[in-house]
């Protein structure tokens, strides 16, 4: 069992992370087609499409993260000529915003818990 | 509904029940379940039946949301990792494997510190709202 203090430490990390995958998911998964058409020519939107179309909602919450992280990093698919820069730039600033400040509460809270895991063992 | 059917029933305790024993053989858990339970929620122990529902309820909600949150992360994780690294499309088979496996080690992780971090937020929050 966790000492109390890194429990609670681990609590807040894990309830951030829950949150901020919930407003994710919740904002954007009824628009992921709108999403994918921005990015119609990155190779990684239209592979994860194929991939998942037929997956139902658990397809479209895999397809928001794939976009969420392209947008993320952008730069690193181009180099694998996975995306395409112009429509990234082009992207809605908005939703581009949001896509990318939620998703990376979520993989921060991810890295946090994990590593506080390495620390602590 | 005889005392048979309660007995059956997994949604039922038997109201003639009156003792622990006859309680523990009509109310079916699993053998995870019992083993959690049983020593806090035996007759004459509420106090420590009610810490062990913040305790237990605590780790499921951690272990639910880690879990999902975990897969979600795990499985973009592994298609970035195979077509970045191992430079395997994210389509057709070898996509899919690397989704799963990615999804399957996230979720796995996630999920049991989840339900650790969540006993301990489920035990604190037991301390500080019950007097």
């Amino acid at each position: 069992m966790m000492s109390t203090q890194f429990g609670l430490i681990m609590s807040a990390l894990f309830v951030s992370m829950i949150l901020a995958f919930i407003t994710l998911m919740v904002a954007t998964v009824q628009r992921i087609d709108y999403m994918e058409d921005l990015l119609s020519k990155s190779k990684f939107v239209s592979g994860s499409k194929a991939l998942y179309a037929r997956a139902g909602l658990t397809g479209r919450v895999l397809r928001v993260c794939i976009v969420s992280t392209l947008l993320m990093m952008p730069r690193l698919f181009a180099l694998k000529g996975l995306a395409d820069l112009e429509q990234v730039r082009q992207f809605r600033r908005g939703l581009k915003v949001f896509l990318v400040s939620m998703w990376g509460v979520v993989l921060l809270s991810v890295l946090c818990v994990v590593c506080l895991d390495l620390l602590c063992r | 509904m005889t005392s048979d059917d309660y007995v059956r029933s997994p949604c039922f305790i038997n109201p003639q029940a009156q003792s622990y024993e006859s309680l523990k053989a009509a109310t079916p858990m699993s053998a995870n379940q019992r083993a959690k339970f049983e020593p806090a929620c035996t007759l004459g122990r509420d106090e420590e039946c009610r810490r062990s529902k913040f305790v237990l309820g605590g780790g499921l909600v951690g272990s639910a949301g880690g879990g999902v949150a975990g897969g979600a992360v795990g499985v973009a994780a592994g298609t970035i990792v195979c077509a970045m690294v191992l430079g395997i499309p994210n389509f057709g088979s070898g996509g899919v494997a690397c989704a799963v496996v990615g999804g399957v080690v996230g979720a796995k992780y996630l999920g049991e510190l989840g339900s650790e971090a969540g006993e301990v937020a489920g035990e604190f929050i037991y301390g500080k709202v019950i007097p």
